[in-house]
C-alpha cells in the first residue's frame, strides 16, 4: 500500500505546486512512482489514482496548457480546499466525534473521515454501548446531497417513470432517507416526497443554482407529504392474541382496547391512513392479529394472502 | 491492498499535515489522539512516508521533512499541503446527519448543538432548512438496557418473540443497543438460547436488571440488525415485480436477472420464515421461483392466516 500512497502524495504535491496545468505525459515523466513500462499500464494506474483522489474530495480538472489551447493538462481547482474554518472548540469537536461514532453500525461512518479533515477530535471512548445506523453508505445519497445543496435538477426513475425534480431537501427518519421537491412541469409549491432507496438511476441534470427553494419549505414537510401520512383517517378493529395485544397497543399510536377476552386476547380500535401499509403492519404479526372491520380492509388482507394484489 | 484502505490512509495523512502546519511541533500523543492513530508506530510510518515524498527532483531540497523528535512531530517543506481538503458530499452528509440525529437524541448537550450550528452556518448554510436526520423515538427500557450493557449487569426480561409471537422469560447479558431501519435493537448473549441474539426493544414487555455482573462471552462483535449471510444461511430465489423491487435494497440479495419488469434475486436468510412472511406480505407482487423450505413455510403461513379468517 505504501507505494501507491507515496505515488499519490507525490502526484498531488506536483499538481498543487505547479502554477499551470500539467499534462499526463509530464506526470508520467516527472512524478516519482509512475515509471511504468507500457502506455497501457501507466494509463490504468493513472485512472485508478484519479479515482482515489476523487473519493478523497480532490477532483482533477482539464484545462488548456497555453492560450493556443493546443494541449490540455490537469489542475487541482481551488474549490478542492476548504476555505472556511468553522472554528469548533475542543469540546464541540468531542461532542461531534461521539455523535459520529454512535452512527457506526452498518459500515464505516463517512462522518469520521470528515471530522479528520476538520482537524480531528480528542475524545475518550469510541464504542459506547449505543449505536445507530443512518444508512449512510449509499452513493445515491451523495448525488441527492449535491443536487439539494447546489440546487441542481435531479433525474431518476421512480415507480416506473422517469422524473426530473427540483430537490428542496432531504431527511432521514425511521431508518430511511427521503428527499422532496417539485417535479418539472408542476408548480413550485407542489412538493412531493420520494424514498431514496426506491429511486433508481439517479443523476444530476443541469447546472448549479438552477432554481430557488421556496421560502416556506422545511424538512419537516418532507414526511407529511408521504401518502401514508396524509389523507383521511380511518379506523380498523382488530383482534389480538393474548401475548401480542400489549405490543399492538403500544406499536400503533392512538390504538385503544375496546374489549378484553377471558383468555387475555383483546379487541383494539386502531386509526390508520393507508390500507396497503396497514395490512403490511398487521401481517408482520403473522396470524396473531386478525382484522375484524371494516369488511373491505378484511377482504383486502385475505386477497393479499391468497396472492392477489 | 484495497483502494479503500489507500484512500483512508491518504485521507488521514492529508488531514494531519495541514493541522501540524497550523499547530507546529505538537506532542506525539496529541496527534495520535486527534487523528486516531492507535500505535505510535503507525504515525511514525506515515511520517517516514512523507519524508520520501515531495516535488520532482526529489532531492534533499524537494522532499518533505517529517519525523518525531523529543516526543514531538516535526514537519517542514510541505507548504503546498497547508490547506485542508473540502468535505466530499458523503462526508458532509455523514457529519451533519450524525450531529443532527445525536442532538435530537441527547437534547441536553449544548456543545453538540453549538457544533451543529457552527457547521451549518459556516460550511453548509442550506442545511438549516434542507437537511435533517432523526433517530426513531426512544422506546421504553432503552436507557435501562444501555446502562446494563455499560455496567455489565445481567437482565431478566419477558420478550414477545418475532417468529412465534409468544412471550417467553429469559435472562440476557446485554452488550449494546442500536437502531437500524427504524427500530431499536438489543444485542445480548441470551442464556435461554445459549448464544448471541438480537432483540427488538419494543417487543420487550418487562425488564428487571439483576444484581449480577457478567463476563462478556468471547467471540465476534455483537451482530447488528442487518443480516449477513453465513455458511448456515438458507437461500431462495424470488421474482419481484416493479412494486416489490425495494426488497433488493432492503435485504441482502444477489441479483440474478433484471428484465421485462421482473427482478429475480437470490435471497439469503437464517430462517425460512423471513422470506415466507415477505412473500405473503407482497401478495401478487412477488413469487417464489426456487426454495423448498421457504415454499413449505409460505404455504403453512398462508393457511394459518386464512384459517384465522375462517377461509380455506
Amino acid at each position: 500500500m505504501s507505494a501507491s500512497v507515496e505515488r499519490l502524495i507525490n502526484l498531488l504535491a506536483f499538481l498543487v505546486d505547479s502554477d499551470r496545468p500539467v499534462t499526463a505525459r509530464q506526470i508520467r515523466q516527472t512524478v516519482f512512482g509512475y515509471g511504468q513500462p507500457s502506455d497501457q499500464a501507466f494509463r490504468r494506474m493513472f485512472e485508478r489514482d484519479k479515482d482515489t483522489l476523487r473519493r478523497l474530495g480532490v477532483r482533477l480538472e482539464m484545462r488548456a496548457t497555453d492560450v493556443w489551447e493546443v494541449e490540455k493538462g490537469y489542475v487541482v481547482p481551488d474549490e478542492t480546499y476548504r476555505t472556511i474554518d468553522p472554528k469548533l472548540t475542543e469540546e464541540e469537536r468531542t461532542a461531534l466525534a461521539l455523535a459520529v461514532h454512535m452512527m457506526r453500525t452498518g459500515g464505516r461512518p463517512p462522518g469520521s473521515d470528515a471530522l479528520l479533515k476538520l482537524g480531528g477530535a480528542r475524545f475518550v471512548e469510541a464504542a459506547g454501548p449505543i449505536g445507530a445506523d443512518l444508512a449512510l453508505e449509499s452513493e445515491r445519497l451523495s448525488v441527492v446531497f449535491q443536487a439539494v445543496f447546489e440546487r441542481r435538477r435531479l433525474r431518476f426513475m421512480y415507480r416506473g417513470r422517469e422524473r426530473t425534480l427540483e430537490p428542496y431537501g432531504m431527511r432521514h427518519q425511521r431508518g430511511r432517507w427521503y428527499f422532496a421537491g417539485a417535479e418539472m412541469g408542476h408548480p413550485a409549491d407542489d412538493t412531493r416526497t420520494y424514498r431514496l432507496d426506491r429511486a433508481e438511476d439517479l443523476e444530476l441534470a443541469g447546472p448549479a443554482e438552477a432554481f430557488e427553494r421556496p421560502r416556506e419549505f422545511s424538512t419537516r414537510d418532507i414526511l407529511s407529504s408521504l401518502p401514508w401520512e396524509t389523507g383521511p383517517e380511518m379506523a380498523a378493529r382488530v383482534r389480538c392474541e393474548a401475548d401480542v395485544a400489549w405490543w399492538v397497543e403500544s406499536r400503533f399510536p392512538g390504538a385503544e382496547t375496546v374489549e378484553r377476552g377471558a383468555d387475555g386476547s383483546a379487541v383494539l380500535e386502531i386509526p390508520y391512513f393507508s390500507e396497503a401499509t396497514f395490512i403490511n403492519q398487521i401481517l408482520a404479526s403473522d396470524d396473531a392479529v386478525e382484522i375484524l372491520a371494516p369488511p373491505d380492509l378484511r377482504e383486502a388482507l385475505i386477497r393479499r394472502v391468497r396472492g392477489g394484489a | 491492498m484495497s483502494s479503500e484502505s489507500t484512500r483512508r490512509r491518504l485521507n488521514r495523512i492529508l488531514a494531519m499535515v495541514p493541522w501540524v502546519i497550523a499547530n507546529p511541533y505538537p506532542r506525539v500523543s496529541e496527534v495520535m489522539e486527534r487523528f486516531g492513530y492507535r500505535k505510535r508506530r503507525e504515525l511514525a510510518r506515515d511520517l517516514s512516508l512523507l519524508f520520501v515524498c515531495g516535488l520532482p527532483g526529489y532531492g534533499p531540497d524537494d522532499l518533505m521533512v517529517a519525523f518525531i523528535e523529543d516526543d514531538r512531530v516535526v514537519l517542514d517543506m510541505a507548504d503546498y499541503f497547508s490547506r485542508p481538503l473540502r468535505l466530499t458530499p458523503l462526508e458532509a452528509i455523514g457529519l451533519l446527519s450524525a450531529g443532527k440525529a445525536a442532538a435530537g437524541f441527547y437534547p441536553e448537550n449544548p456543545a453538540l448543538d453549538k457544533a451543529v450550528q457552527k457547521l451549518t452556518s459556516e460550511l453548509f448554510p442550506e442545511a438549516a432548512e434542507a437537511l435533517d436526520a432523526e433517530l426513531p423515538p426512544e422506546p421504553e427500557h432503552l436507557d435501562t438496557l444501555r446502562r446494563a450493557a455499560a455496567d455489565r449487569k445481567t437482565a431478566r426480561m419477558t420478550y414477545l418473540s418475532m417468529g412465534a409471537n409468544r412471550i417467553s422469560t429469559r435472562e440476557v447479558e446485554p452488550s449494546m443497543v442500536h437502531t437500524s431501519l427504524g427500530w431499536w435493537y438489543l444485542s445480548a448473549y441470551c442464556r435461554l438460547a445459549g448464544g448471541r441474539r438480537t432483540f427488538r426493544v419494543d417487543r420487550i414487555r418487562s425488564l428487571t436488571v439483576l444484581d449480577e455482573t457478567f463476563t462478556p462471552h468471547p467471540g465476534p462483535d455483537p451482530p447488528t440488525a442487518e443480516f449477513t449471510p453465513s455458511a448456515d444461511s438458507i437461500y431462495a430465489v424470488l421474482a419481484l415485480d416493479d412494486g416489490a423491487r425495494w426488497v433488493a435494497e432492503y435485504y441482502p440479495v444477489d441479483i440474478i436477472s433484471d428484465e421485462a419488469g421482473e427482478l429475480v434475486v437470490r435471497f439469503a436468510m437464517s430462517d425460512p420464515r423471513v422470506a415466507a412472511r415477505l412473500l405473503v406480505r407482497l401478495g401478487g407482487q412477488a413469487r417464489l421461483v426456487d426454495g423448498e423450505e421457504v415454499a413449505e413455510e409460505t404455504d403453512r403461513l398462508r393457511r394459518a392466516i386464512l384459517a384465522r379468517y375462517g377461509e380455506t
